[in-house]
């Protein structure tokens, strides 16, 4: 006898549909499964037999032979474990094989018969939405599934459920919680920097990349996570793209689905895999996980020098394509750069009080670790000095509320959506591109540094809801290109 | 009573056992040159390949711990010779351990582990 279940199965942060097929036949006892599976679905026969007898159906005293299809594809992870268990029941008669014609099923199983939850139930979801099929997985992920449309979801806490046919669909309507993202951190708590904050609203408007050099000690981390509060929350469609990289990644997309924007401060240890991702099976790395929100790298020099390049091509294209020997993954990586350093290995470098006590070559040498690639695609250098100690002692905010600054960077975002999409370059008024052209020239920007200038003095434009790019505007971009034109 | 006597006892009894417990027991030591199966039955429509493994003591561990896997492996072998043999239709099959513990003179621990385990 045999039969047939549906599942899905994650590549890249797509689920793929792979058919499982059961043949129960007379002979030996055997129970193998063939279709290019990994250890963890090798070890689902074990799940599987003791899952279904311990809620009551009969392992079958056969030659059982599962296929997984397409078999040229490689099969990873626990996801397999209910619709195994799905096919040898149809196939042997206990569960009636019509009822699995349209559904879908994934889960893991415990040894009890529980199904449990695995990564990527958002992939799982959408890619049974858009099959038309419903989708037959563990009951707890309900409600988190609920967020993807047109899903009809049928969720089982153990296969015990299945005695009685399929269960009920559900569709457990949205469950997004418009909760104000609280700012990790308020730019109206932090003493002076006043420059530097006019940075950050330049970026968080554009989502431009940024990098802040300073002492030790003068607030570029505390600038940086001030910086995800100032974006807006996420848009209903980013908040299902960043929820499924960390629901494929086995985190938590709770946060993401909620439009908490991600905020990812990977260590300065972190490997190339780490970073961009990697591994086998390939797993999504920081950069994906800061997807639609801030990637921030404290102590950028210090990061490996391979993990630094590995980040140069994803930051052009907003996502990163990993290709190993069986095939390319795709990950979406659209963030917003923040990068914190040192001017110099003691960090007073360009201090107007306290000497530098580094070499010229110990400097160069710093800096050279970061390289002028990455260097090219920083938008915004931000100069921070240590704050007066007064600032500090009496707590003075004198800034806008971070209230006022978000509402300008919505005013802004909406003013770019409204005004008329042509061309950058001809909204730039003659005496602008004039002074662009000079300090291209004088300062030998890259094609690249001058396009991101443009796009800088449109944010900046913008936030004055200006639809020409007038000569301040390009003035105060260029002014953030100070590794340039220093 | 030496070794290879108790282990005819032991046999024996587990034979008489699955004949009490309705199964027809079709061959008692069937041989090929890799080894011997101890007991072969019929259970309705099942075949069964029996290994009967009894212990006078405990100090050389249970009579089902000495079912190592290499001796699964072997067994398996031995069961799809006797499959291929002349004259056996499709059937489903069974590999079943019974382990005795002898107690005294005439007393024994008989344990029976239906389908005790799969080809691997």
């Amino acid at each position: 006898m045999q039969a047939t279940v549906a599942t899905t199965t994650l590549t890249g942060v797509e689920a793929i549909a792979v058919e499982v097929q059961a043949d129960v036949s007379p002979g030996l006892p055997v129970f193998g499964i063939v279709g290019l599976a990994d250890t963890a679905v090798q070890e689902a026969r074990d799940r599987v037999r003791a899952a279904l007898r311990s809620v009551g159906f009969d392992f079958p005293n056969a030659r059982v032979i599962v296929n997984l299809a397409p078999a040229p594809l490689r099969k990873h992870g626990t996801g397999f474990d209910l619709p195994i268990a799905l096919a040898v029941l149809a196939a042997t008669g206990q569960v009636p094989r019509a009822a699995l014609d349209d559904v879908t099923a994934v889960g893991e199983l415990g040894l009890d018969g529980s199904v449990r939850e695995i990564p990527g139930m958002l992939a799982h979801a959408i890619s049974a939405a858009r099959a038309d099929r419903d989708l037959l997985g563990p009951f707890s992920a309900g409600r988190m599934v609920g967020v993807v449309p047109q899903l009809r979801y049928r969720g089982i806490e153990s296969l015990a459920r299945m005695k009685g046919g399929l269960p009920a669909t559900a569709s457990p309507k949205a469950s997004r919680v418009q909760t104000p993202a609280i700012p990790i951190l308020d730019v109206a708590d932090i003493a002076g920097h006043e420059s530097a904050k006019r940075g950050l609203e330049i970026a968080a408007a554009g989502r431009h990349n940024l990098l802040l050099v300073g002492p030790p000690g003068s607030g570029k981390s505390m600038l940086a996570r001030a910086l995800c509060g100032l974006l807006p929350p996420l848009t209903e469609a980013e908040s299902l793209e960043s929820a499924l990289v960390h629901s494929v990644a086995g985190l938590d997309p709770r946060q993401c689905l909620d439009g908490i924007r991600p905020f990812r401060a990977p260590h300065h240890s972190c490997s190339v895999a780490g970073l961009v991702g990697g591994g086998t099976p390939p797993r999504p790395g920081e950069m994906s996980l800061a997807h639609n929100g801030v990637l921030f790298l404290d102590e950028l020099p210090e990061f490996g020098p391979a993990s630094l390049q590995a980040l140069r091509q994803p930051i052009e294209e907003g996502v990163i394509t990993l290709v190993r020997a069986h095939g390319a993954v795709r990950y979406p990586a659209r963030v917003t750069l923040a990068a914190a350093m040192n001017p110099c290995p003691c960090g007073y470098a360009g201090d107007p009080q306290r000497e530098c006590r580094c070499t010229d070559g110990a400097v160069a040498r710093y800096s050279a670790r970061v390289g002028g690639p990455l260097y090219d695609r920083m938008d915004l250098t931000l100069r921070i000095d240590r704050v007066d100690p007064a600032l500090i002692i009496d707590d003075a905010p004198v800034t806008p509320m971070s209230e006022t600054v978000r509402s300008r960077i919505t005013t802004a975002h909406a003013f770019a959506g409204t005004r008329h999409p042509c061309s950058m370059r001809s909204q730039l008024q003659p005496d602008a591109r004039a002074l662009l052209e000079d300090a291209a020239r004088h300062a030998n920007l890259s094609g690249r540094a001058v396009t991101r200038v443009v796009r800088v003095a449109r944010t900046i434009a913008d936030l004055e809801q200006s639809v020409p790019i007038v000569v301040s505007h390009v003035a105060e971009a260029l002014g953030y290109r100070s590794w340039d034109t220093a | 009573m030496d070794r290879s006597e108790v282990g005819k006892r032991g046999e024996d009894a587990a034979a008489a056992y699955l004949e009490r417990q309705g199964l027809d027991v079709v061959e008692r030591n069937w041989r090929t040159e890799r080894g011997e199966i101890d007991i072969i039955a019929l259970d309705g429509e099942d075949l069964v390949f029996c290994e009967v493994k009894t212990r006078t003591s405990a100090s050389r561990g249970t009579g089902e711990e000495a079912v190592s896997q290499s001796k699964r492996r072997k067994l398996v072998r031995m069961a799809e010779i006797y499959l291929s043999s002349a004259g056996i239709e499709p059937c489903p099959v069974r590999f079943d351990v019974i382990a005795i513990h002898v107690l005294g003179p005439d007393r024994a621990l008989l344990r029976h582990h239906r389908a005790a385990f799969v080809v691997e």
